[in-house]
């Protein structure tokens, strides 16, 4: 039995669990053989003093839902090996919360351009400062911060 | 010697829906690998919600899935009304489940009308058009606009029914069944419509759930899952209505899924004319005014059966007027991502009926 | 469309009775020094087949927008000239107007040169058609022999241009394109032969003229059914429209060869397109239905009326029916078509034997 954080409830009634980063994995296992075979969705959460991954689960069995949460400070273990599903999940909340997955397949940014500057859903993102992306030489995205050289 | 060949499939192509790009390796005709490529849309509409009142991320909603505004509204209202502990009254609700409803058949015709050029075939792409004009009619009568509604609002809808609209309505769902079935007949006589779609763009009920497939695609391969049945909302369990589900997973099983889930949403529709109660449309106690100072306080995730899939709103509130963190659970996102593994194999006229038997929107794939 | 035909054909008459010295040097040699006269001839005779053919192709476009927005609860253009009618010249001009794009790697020469290579076999074709007769002449540019064999050799010309042009705009789609259209022309263009060569053992000729003769009493679609349905399909495929668009196949291959064609090339292609459907039907009507040759009467208005008849139907199969997958396609021709065109061969080849010569 993996130990548990805390335990809540969200408002409408699913069920919380907190984990610590380092049983991540092992108790992902073990919710998978619970019957959880679905991976809903990757999300980061930045609560400014520490990050936050929530996952959730669905049985689509019964229909029992789960959301578990970790705790961590820019790196977790990825659960694709468990779910093939959470890849561009984990994709997306790298590119936009800035979380690396450690064992990744293809840990590259998914919706914004590679070599954007910082990790937009975080708190302390500078939304003033405008980025022009265009296309290089060798035919991938280039970003600059000067308007000239882009669009 | 190199035999495989680098094709770019998009992001400017006729037949991706919009802007996905697709890396394809192909030996001939055969396709080696296919990885989609998305980005090209993307908005950032989390991040725009969170920098607003809790109404007015609404419009960034209307603008994920363009073509079923309405279900993508219902999602994020849902979730905040839980958030916020707000009461609706119960006409205001069958309101947003008919229009829900409605806006799925729409949606669903768009659908049917590009997979019909996708194949090749010029004319039930009109028919389907002159039936969705039908029902956007419907919706700028009663929403006041065609495409991007910003009809729901937190405690009930903006506005109530016309009698005209319910006329609209009536006479639509009275005459769509048999259009319908014109328009079905059209590709389910041919020949070589069936040719091309059976057995093709196979995903397996394994493969469906482990990439977190919802939607008619998980309905195709064989599980009976609709969150309409399994965990309704709004009042889903009063109506009568059938789930279709076809075990084969290919693009021939995902068209009658989507067909017979527009007859059910016709019959949908049709109950709750009959069955709408008289009452207030809103909640008078968040009347506009009201509704820049609501707070939410804790999360909470109402998830909703939109046409392409399982759709929710994920909302965090910290207490203030603001979200503090919305995360969209886009149904297509997940969809798209079982591309590679459907078209493995396959030849390069499949790839335009799998890519297009899996329905992305590309508003909602890239936020 | 009788009317139009009708009014060509008097023309026609008319140009030909202007140069009636030159039918007779025809006939019985030049006098020497006016070799140059065989030119002037030659050049009017296909400067007029072009017109016939451009006009036959500007009202087709106009019927077929007509008709497929009638089907498909449009109205169609509806703004130029009486009914829309003016809207291909419109379309034209804009064309003519747009820049000339030519992609910066292509081969330049080969790129400029396909468009006319697949419009070559619409004016090349129609040298060779019989249209019947109006008095003592005979509405038939060229009469020799082998006008059969001639008429063959000039359709197969437009997969040349097709393959041309997909290999030489140096882009994947285009080649994609031209690749399609080489092995979909392989797939149908054996049994079309096959089925050709029966007609010749039917009739016992290589002469289109003797074809057509021969049809006075009984149709060749009646004992060539299999035949005619195998040639039928392989024109529907030649024409490269649904199902059988291949080569083009707009939702798969962005346009398929012409993807890097814009501009006045882009209408030639497309002028070839219609231009070669006026041609296939025509050809249709000649081989299978007895051209000029029918009941009643023998007029240049039976061949009007059936290879309109025909035009049609082509223009059905483009609105109706969606595209089939290049497998479905070479599996069809190998394992359906050639089998059915071989035992079409068989049994004419009986037909003639217990007839004797001419069916």
């Amino acid at each position: 039995m993996i130990p548990i954080e805390s335990e809540s409830k969200t408002k409408d009634g699913t069920p919380v669990v907190y984990i610590s980063k380092e049983n991540l994995i092992p108790f992902m296992k073990e919710k998978k053989d619970e019957g959880y075979d679905m991976l809903l969705m990757v999300t980061g959460v930045d609560y400014v003093d520490h990050l936050e991954v929530v996952y959730h689960l669905l049985s689509t069995k019964d229909g029992r839902r789960l959301l578990v949460k970790t705790k961590t400070d820019e790196e977790v273990d990825s659960v694709t090996g468990i779910w093939p599903g959470a890849n561009w999940h984990e994709r997306e909340t790298y590119d936009l919360v800035g979380i690396r997955f450690r064992n990744h397949p293809n840990l590259k940014r998914i919706l914004l351009p590679e070599g954007w500057v910082g990790h937009p859903l975080r708190k302390n993102y500078p939304m003033d400062k405008k980025q022009y992306v265009n296309l290089g030489e060798d035919g991938e995205d280039k970003v600059s911060y000067d308007p000239k050289e882009g669009y | 010697m190199e035999k495989v060949v680098e094709v770019n499939f998009g992001p400017q192509h006729p037949s991706t829906h919009g802007v996905l790009r697709i890396k394809v390796k192909l030996d001939g005709e055969i396709i080696v690998d296919a990885q989609p490529v998305i980005g090209y849309l993307h908005r950032n509409a989390e991040k725009l919600s969170e920098m607003g009142l809790y109404p007015k991320a609404l419009i960034y909603m209307d603008r994920l899935d363009y073509v079923a505004a309405l279900n993508m509204e219902l999602g994020y209202i849902l979730s905040v009304e839980k958030l916020m502990d707000v009461e609706t009254p119960e006409r205001a609700q069958w309101i947003r489940m008919m229009m829900v409803e409605l806006n799925r058949i729409a949606s669903h015709l768009v659908w049917l009308g590009t997979h019909g050029l996708d194949m090749g075939m010029l004319t039930p792409f009109f028919y389907c058009w002159r039936e969705r004009e039908r029902v956007l009619r419907i919706f700028d009568e009663i929403t006041g606009s065609r495409l991007l509604y910003n009809y729901f609002s937190i405690g009930g809808v903006y506005s109530d029914l016309t009698p005209k609209g319910i006329d609209m309505i009536k006479e639509f769902v009275n005459t769509f069944p048999d259009r319908l079935e014109e328009i079905q007949s059209i590709f389910q006589k041919s020949y070589i419509y069936a040719k091309r779609t059976k057995g093709v763009g196979k995903l397996t009920l394994d493969d469906a759930i482990a990439y977190g497939v919802t939607g008619p695609l998980l309905r195709a391969s064989g599980l009976k899952w609709d969150l309409r049945k399994n965990q309704p909302y709004l009042f889903y369990e009063k109506v009568n209505f059938d789930v279709p589900v076809y075990t084969n997973g290919d693009v021939y099983s995902r068209f009658l899924v989507r067909v017979e889930e527009m007859r059910q949403s016709t019959k949908i529709v049709k109950q709750v004319l009959e069955k709408l109660p008289d009452g207030d449309f809103y909640n008078k106690k968040y009347a506009k005014p009201m509704l820049v100072r609501m707070k939410g306080s804790g999360e909470s995730y109402v998830p909703t059966e939109s046409p392409k899939g399982e759709f929710g709103v994920y909302v965090i509130g910290d207490g203030s007027t603001i979200p503090y963190r919305v995360r969209i659970r886009s149904p297509s996102f997940a969809n798209l991502q079982a591309v590679s593994i459907m078209l493995k194999g396959y030849k390069i006229a499949d790839l335009t009926a799998t890519v297009s038997s899996v329905d992305p929107v590309f508003g909602e794939v890239d936020r | 469309m009788n009317l139009f035909f009708f009014i060509m054909s008097i023309l026609y008459g008319i140009l030909k009775f202007l140069h009636w010295p030159l039918w007779n040097w025809y006939l019985y040699g030049y006098p020497a020094g006016l070799w140059i006269m065989y030119f002037v001839d030659a050049i009017i005779e296909v400067v007029l087949v072009f017109a016939v053919a451009m006009l036959v192709v500007v009202i087709l476009v106009y019927v077929f927008r007509k008709y497929m927005a009638d089907i498909q609860n449009r109205i169609g253009p509806n703004r130029l000239g009486p009914w829309g009618s003016l809207q291909l010249i419109a379309d034209v001009f804009k064309l003519i107007q747009k820049q000339d794009i030519i992609p910066k790697n292509a081969d330049r020469i080969a790129f400029r040169v396909a468009p006319y290579i697949i419009f070559t076999p619409v004016i090349l074709g129609m040298l060779v058609i019989p249209f019947g007769n109006v008095s003592i002449l005979q509405l038939m540019v060229v009469n020799f022999k082998y006008t059969l064999l001639f008429l063959v050799a000039a359709m197969v010309i437009s997969p040349l241009g097709e393959v041309i042009g997909g290999l030489s705009s140096h882009n994947k789609f285009a080649l994609y394109g031209a690749l399609r259209s080489a092995a979909q022309d392989i797939g149908y263009e054996v049994p079309m032969m096959i089925s050709v060569l029966s007609l010749i053992i039917l009739a016992g000729s290589y002469s289109i003229n003797d074809i057509v003769n021969a049809q006075k009493h009984i149709p060749f679609v009646i004992p060539e059914i299999l035949g005619f349905i195998v040639f039928f399909l392989a024109m529907i495929a030649k024409q490269s429209i649904p199902p059988f668009d291949l080569p083009e196949s707009g939702s798969e291959l962005v346009s398929g060869f012409s993807t890097e064609y814009s501009g006045m090339r882009y209408g030639i292609i497309y002028m070839g397109n219609f231009g070669f459907m006026a041609l296939a039907s025509v050809v249709v009507a000649t081989l299978y239905f007895g051209g000029p040759v029918g009941p009643f009467f023998n007029s240049v208005l039976w061949i009007a009326v059936k290879s309109a008849v025909f035009m049609i139907i082509f223009l059905l199969s483009w609105i109706a029916l969606g595209r089939v997958r290049v497998d479905q396609f070479l599996n069809m021709g190998w394992k359906y078509l050639l089998p059915i065109s071989i035992l079409n061969l068989l049994i004419s080849s009986l037909i003639a034997i217990y007839f004797g010569g001419a069916f």
